[in-house]
């Protein structure tokens, strides 16, 4: 049953998770994901420092510390990189780990002085939502708000920033500050989301969705949007699951479904996904054994054999024999061939495609010779694979480049139609 | 009136000086290639042209005038590796960027933004390739992706920075196509080029760089085997040690404080 908290609490998590999936895009982009773990790290101190300040768990002043000690760690890891001969990842691993210390620390002393259980500091190491309350959620929404009006105000900057930041730079933008705000803000969204998902797995929170999204399309908006969708759904089931028992947390749960995404994204992404490469792979095999199929035809019918079986094909082609009577069966199937009894034969149009392998063959083979200067007996086989590649457009380039040839270097007839 | 001046130019990369008192002032319409070996600061040149890095002594103009005032006038083409490739952009969005003015940032492009950006695109000859994403073109698409941009930007000087580098003879030929009638309408196109044999020859002017400058002027006068020599024939012994000892000693390039008076 959903109480009003509980979905109170959903809300919150669905929102930092969507919009951490939106500014994680431009770190991702940026090649920045282990700032985002530093960062994350960074974080546990000023959150225990705003405690101990303040004397209370307003969200508000625990943000405070949390931004301020944050936005610490990116300035201490430009410093250390540039006034020390030290590379940028020892820099980053360097600051992860003395601040996440000096937070653990903070966070003794805390619980040692009696009020740390109260406070439920604690939680910021793994998260656990069913602590937020209502007062944290409009905090959150709020900064939520401010970030995705950001993403839309300053778009372009962004955008040239994560791209191409030299051009920006020669463009006239003032990249520092447009760096400085972007960076404040996945300092804000860091401090927000470390209520949901906790210290240790923030970073992923911020690069798993970008990196999921990237694999689904072209665009940066697009990649956006897709990318706050995959945080949403995993904010919502993370936090559901982790409701599901007493006392457990929900920044595992939330990586977990994120991870299932991920995972989705690997098999089933268009272009890069593995089923989509496994389905070319095999359209590609496909074609390459029909026009091959449509090719000896052809040559068949050259020296007079206008009709094959299987078996009489099989004495002049090497080939598989259940792949050749599926190819055979694809190629009736498109009306390349007729089938009388076990007797395949060349339709009119089977004819004109079982030409135009012949002639690509053949084109390929001569420019080859004229332009690249092979020797004869060396340009077969890279014919045999280029034959099925060759579309229409560089075909039409080829014939015109040769001056429409009429035999290949074999003294053969390139045929047209 | 001078497309770019440059008075003596100190630039120190790491403390490395990669530029000495460098002094030079260009003409206007013409193309002007930078030459020089490996690491004798051609790129680092353009960079500071184009303020892309803290000067060390000296300053630079712009068609007589301050950078600020003339970032509108010039256009900068980065080298094609400086940038990720697989970043989700279509060859139209980042040609469009060309059109992008700094600070404004609730303009829309406006169609007339759009038209020069298609423009620009058909100009390097790439309207079939529009709408596909950077990844996916040749080095030498990708190359001409980024001229189109700085056209579409409109500008009277372009600073190039190796544009040949990693392209196929014909997109080079292309290229140099291109360049000639920008220079013929007038603009300036000055562009930084790491080997002597091919395309110098279609260039008006040069600027012979080893660190300090060697020489400039129109390409007649100064490709002289003297010069080929000081530009190609290594480092100076002397010069480059007092470099690394610039270095390893952290020193000042420049004193500050204590002038003649």
């Amino acid at each position: 049953m959903l109480s009003s908290t509980l979905i109170l609490v959903l809300i919150g998590l669905a929102v930092i998770s969507a919009v951490a999936g939106v500014v994680g895009c431009y770190a991702f982009l940026r090649k920045r994901a282990l700032v985002g773990d530093a960062v994350a790290h960074s974080v546990l101190p000023g959150v225990a420092v705003g405690f101990i300040l303040s004397g209370t768990k307003d969200p508000f002043y625990l943000l405070l510390g949390g931004l301020v000690f944050g936005y610490l760690a990116i300035l201490s890891i430009d410093v250390i990189h540039r006034k020390t001969k030290l590379s940028e990842d020892s820099a980053i691993g360097l600051v992860t780990t003395i601040y996440f210390a000096f937070g653990s620390v903070f966070l003794s002393v805390i619980s040692n002085s009696g009020n740390g259980d109260q406070a439920g500091l604690k939680d910021f190491l793994f998260g656990k939502a069913a602590t937020m309350t209502e007062m944290d959620v409009i905090v959150f929404l709020i900064a939520a708000i401010l970030v995705v009006i950001s993403v839309g105000v300053f778009y372009k900057p962004f955008l040239l920033l994560s791209f191409n930041k030299d051009f920006a730079n020669t463009q006239g933008w003032k990249v520092n500050f447009y760096e400085t705000l972007l960076s404040l803000m996945t300092v804000l969204i860091i401090a927000i989301g470390l209520q949901a998902v906790g210290v240790v797995l923030m970073s992923a929170l911020l690069i798993a969705p970008a990196a999921s999204s990237r694999y689904w399309t072209n665009s940066l908006r697009k990649m956006m949007a897709i990318s706050a969708v995959f945080g949403a759904m995993a904010g919502i089931g993370g936090g559901l699951l982790s409701l599901l028992g007493e006392d457990m947390p929900t920044g595992p749960w939330v990586i977990m479904i994120l991870f299932l995404f991920t995972l989705i994204t690997l098999l089933f992404a268009p272009e890069k996904g593995y089923f989509f490469i496994r389905r070319r792979n095999s359209n590609n095999l496909r074609k390459i054994n029909e026009e091959n199929v449509m090719k000896a035809l052809h040559q068949l019918n050259e020296i007079g054999i206008k009709e094959v079986t299987l078996s009489s094909f099989l004495d002049k082609r090497k080939m598989d024999t259940d792949q050749l009577q599926k190819t055979f069966n694809n190629v009736s199937d498109k009306d390349w061939v007729t089938k009388t009894n076990d007797v395949y034969a060349l339709t009119e149009r089977g004819a004109i495609e079982a030409k135009r392998i012949v002639r690509l063959h053949r084109l390929w083979e001569l420019y080859l010779t004229q332009r690249l200067n092979f020797k004869e007996d060396h340009i077969h086989g890279t014919a045999e694979t280029i034959e099925h590649l060759i579309t229409d457009e560089l075909e039409a380039q080829l014939v015109k480049e040769l001056d429409y040839p009429t035999e290949d270097p074999h003294n053969k007839e390139i045929p047209y139609n | 009136m001078n497309s770019i001046e440059v008075h003596n130019l100190t630039v120190a990369y790491n403390q490395l000086p990669v530029l000495w008192d460098v002094d030079f002032e260009l003409p206007k319409g013409q193309i002007i290639g930078i030459v020089g070996p490996n690491g004798s600061g051609k790129s680092t040149l353009l960079k500071a042209i184009m303020g892309l890095f803290p000067l060390s002594s000296g300053y630079v103009k712009v068609l007589d005038s301050s950078l600020e005032q003339m970032r509108s006038s010039i256009a900068y083409v980065p080298q094609r590796e400086t940038v990720d490739w697989n970043f989700p952009a279509s060859v139209k969005d980042v040609v469009e960027m060309g059109r992008y003015q700094p600070g404004k940032l609730f303009r829309k492009l406006s169609n007339v933004d759009k038209q020069l950006a298609v423009e620009a695109i058909e100009k390097v000859k790439l309207t079939p390739f529009m709408d596909r994403q950077i990844g996916q073109l040749s080095g030498g698409q990708q190359q001409r992706v980024f001229i189109a941009r700085a056209l579409a930007q409109g500008a009277e000087v372009y600073l190039m920075d190796e544009p040949f580098i990693g392209v196929d003879v014909a997109t080079e030929k292309a290229i140099m196509d291109l360049l000639q009638a920008m220079r013929d309408e007038g603009k300036t196109i000055i562009l930084v080029h790491h080997d002597l044999q091919s395309v110098t020859a279609n260039f008006d002017y040069l600027v012979m760089l080893n660190t300090r400058l060697v020489t400039h002027g129109p390409i007649q006068e100064v490709l002289t085997a003297e010069n080929l020599q000081s530009t190609y024939g290594g480092q100076l012994n002397l010069f480059s040690q007092l470099q690394q000892l610039i270095q390893t000693k952290d020193f000042p390039i420049r004193e500050k404080g204590f002038e003649d008076k």
